[in-house]
């Protein structure tokens, strides 16, 4: 099996193997995937994602985002290959959330040395309708005027706020915020805050190619920051359930504790999908 | 048991403007009142004669201690008419006095709320938060004052003397203080508030305000006189920011950046990263890019020769790049174009807060 690292050029190639959206985010900063080869057929990806790899504070991690094997594969060359690069990056840790393993990845992340349990994803997926019950939308109550959506703003205060944010250490879900473009959210369901005709709160929210809904961040400035997030949260609410239809997801990741305890009291009934959970020290 | 309760007395006499029994400390209370109301107006006066940015407004915190110190003004002005036509035994005085003592309660309400707007753009700086905020904070002032002139209007007309009356004319007088020492816990909440969060030293003292008002609470025939000055040291702290302000671009300058690091070293925060932003030649239209993009929590340094600091707390590669990134990109894509020279300059893992700004000032 011939291993490669997957590039700009060579995506093509195993681009049958991965879902859209991941495809697409091979582009960006933090990014990596190697595919192995035999006679011409992919037989293996491999797709993961640095975490923290610029926070002093944290631990650099790699979260392994797509895992694929074929049944006869022999994985250790793949995972030879694999270790050589989280090692040369620094990583400390390596962890997944993965669905759908088949017997043989299991085996071979498990080889690997990962203690893999099943246990609730941390992200949670809802309809727009389900938002419709929430009641913190009040819909008989108008929002103020200076809660504005993305497509209002232009691309320098769209920068001038990113700035702010990851100033601050607020990159969301995005470590590589301060390098994605303005287009990559949605215009009209992401929202802001002008405040002295600067941006000074920010919900993002991107649309996966996969039609899918995800909240990437969420920040607001002090003075006022909690009614402000609250606001721009009843803003694009009310947005997406005027633009989008009823049965189209919405992710919520619970990445830490402050966004779990939100989502958890926004919507206490709703539980993650059931997924394979592992991690390592390397 | 009897002189407790003439002592009681008196100090109630004295903490509602009413006369005491004791004509001598009457007579005090009456001139030393008079004359303290004549200097403090005084004072004012010269205070804003003497200070040429709070005479000229330019900047949002001035005009707020510009207005402020004109309603003080019209409170001492106030004081001394008071005591002038006390003494005028004419039918008119009785009238003229309910409308200057109902005047003067309401600006002194309104100037404790002056001062609560004051400290909050301290604070935050920022004019729509102000906006927003206190849009409806002048109602429960004007409603309360509707309420004293529609119950002493009543009084007045009808001549009803009662004790049940007595404690209801009693209830406007504590609704005012209750408005007043309610914008101070406010304001004491807000600074407490900013503290928690910032990591910044600040100029304001809550004091400076605080402890004349109680005083005044305490000997109210002074406080008009009190408020005066309190309002002039509490603008102390605008004029010692000042000390530490570039004149022509309104950032910090070099001093301010000995000051911060001393601050921070002396309450061990870490010292920040920095990005040195060198416009030779255009400097004023860096300074306005600067303050297109500065980032709110962080500071810009004016370093003089056109050079400028950008320093942050916790500052990734990632926004160090995006920072040189989106500065070079506005400044070549304006309308004189130009590419500045930008370095960045990381704090080291052991290096205290004092260090990294000799390093930075070397540097530069």
């Amino acid at each position: 099996m011939t291993i490669t690292e997957i590039t700009e050029e060579n995506i093509s190639v195993c681009s049958e193997l991965l879902p859209a959206e991941l495809r697409a985010n091979l582009e960006r900063e933090y990014f990596r995937g190697l595919y192995g080869e035999d006679d011409g057929e992919i037989i293996a990806v491999i797709i993961w994602e640095l975490k923290g790899a610029e926070d002093e504070k944290v631990p650099t991690k790699a979260e392994i985002l797509c895992f694929t094997l074929t049944d006869t594969v022999d994985s250790d060359e793949l995972m030879q290959a694999f270790d050589h690069c989280v090692r040369e990056e620094g990583v400390e840790k390596i962890g997944f959330e993965l669905g759908g393993l088949n017997d043989t990845e299991m085996d071979v992340l498990s080889d690997y040395g990962f203690d893999i349990t099943e246990s609730e994803s941390i992200d949670i997926r809802v309809s727009v309708s389900d938002l419709e019950s929430l009641d913190i939308i009040r819909k008989d109550k108008m929002l103020p005027s200076y809660i504005k959506s993305l497509s209002d703003i232009t691309a320098r205060q769209y920068k001038a706020a990113i700035m702010t944010s990851v100033f601050h250490g607020r990159y969301g879900l995005l470590d590589d915020l301060p390098f994605l473009p303005m287009t990559r959210f949605d215009p009209d369901i992401s929202s802001c805050i002008i405040t002295d005709e600067k941006v000074n709160g920010l919900i993002l929210v991107h649309k996966t190619l996969e039609n899918e809904y995800i909240v990437e961040l969420l920040f607001a400035m002090q003075p006022d920051a909690n009614i402000n997030l609250l606001n721009m949260m009843r803003f694009s609410i009310k947005a997406a359930l005027r633009l989008c239809a009823g049965y189209e997801t919405v992710i919520l990741r619970r990445h830490n504790p402050a966004s779990a305890d939100l989502i958890n009291k926004l919507f206490p009934d709703s539980m993650g999908e059931m997924i394979m959970k592992g991690e390592r020290k390397l | 048991m009897d002189t407790l309760r003439e002592v009681g007395m008196a100090i109630h006499d004295l903490l509602t403007y009413s006369d005491t029994q004791y004509s001598q400390l009457n007579d005090f209370l009456a001139y030393s009142s008079f004359i303290w109301s004549f200097i403090m107006t005084a004072v004012l006066l010269v205070f804003i004669f003497i200070n040429p940015k709070l005479r000229c407004r330019e900047r949002f915190e001035d005009r707020l201690m510009f207005w402020e110190c004109i309603i003080v003004l019209i409170l001492n002005v106030g004081d001394l008419i008071m005591e002038v036509i006390f003494h005028i035994e004419q039918p008119w005085v009785s009238t003229v006095s309910y409308i200057v003592a109902f005047v003067c309660e309401f600006l002194y309400m309104l100037a404790i709320f002056q001062w609560l707007v004051f400290v909050d753009y301290s604070l935050y700086r920022s004019k729509d938060h102000i906006r927003r905020r206190y849009k409806h904070a002048v109602i429960p002032i004007i409603a309360v004052m509707a309420a004293d002139i529609i119950l002493s209007l009543v009084l007045f007309n009808y001549g009803m003397e009662t004790t049940f009356l007595n404690f209801i004319t009693d209830i406007p007088y504590c609704a005012k203080l209750v408005i007043e020492l309610g914008y101070i816990i406010i304001a004491v909440r807000l600074v407490k508030n900013y503290d928690k969060e910032s990591k910044e030293p600040k100029f304001l003292s809550l004091s400076a305000f605080v402890v004349p008002f109680i005083l005044g609470c305490l000997f109210r025939f002074y406080d008009e006189s009190l408020m005066a000055l309190g309002i002039i040291m509490t603008y102390r702290a605008v004029i010692k920011r000042d000390r530490y302000l570039d004149q022509e671009t309104g950032f910090y300058n070099r001093d301010y950046l000995g000051f911060l690091s001393e601050y921070r070293d002396k309450n061990e925060l870490i010292g920040g990263n920095g990005i040195l932003i060198d416009a030779k030649g255009h400097g004023r239209d860096m300074a306005g890019l600067l303050n297109e993009f500065k980032p709110d929590g962080s500071n810009i340094f004016a370093l003089g020769e056109d050079r400028f600091l950008l320093l942050s707390e916790s500052l990734r590669g990632s926004a160090v790049k995006m920072a040189v990134m989106t500065i070079t990109e506005a400044a070549e894509n304006g309308d004189e174009p130009y590419t500045p020279e930008i370095t960045s300059i990381m704090r080291g893992s052991d290096e205290t807060a004092g260090e990294f700004a000799e390093r930075i000032l070397k540097s530069a």
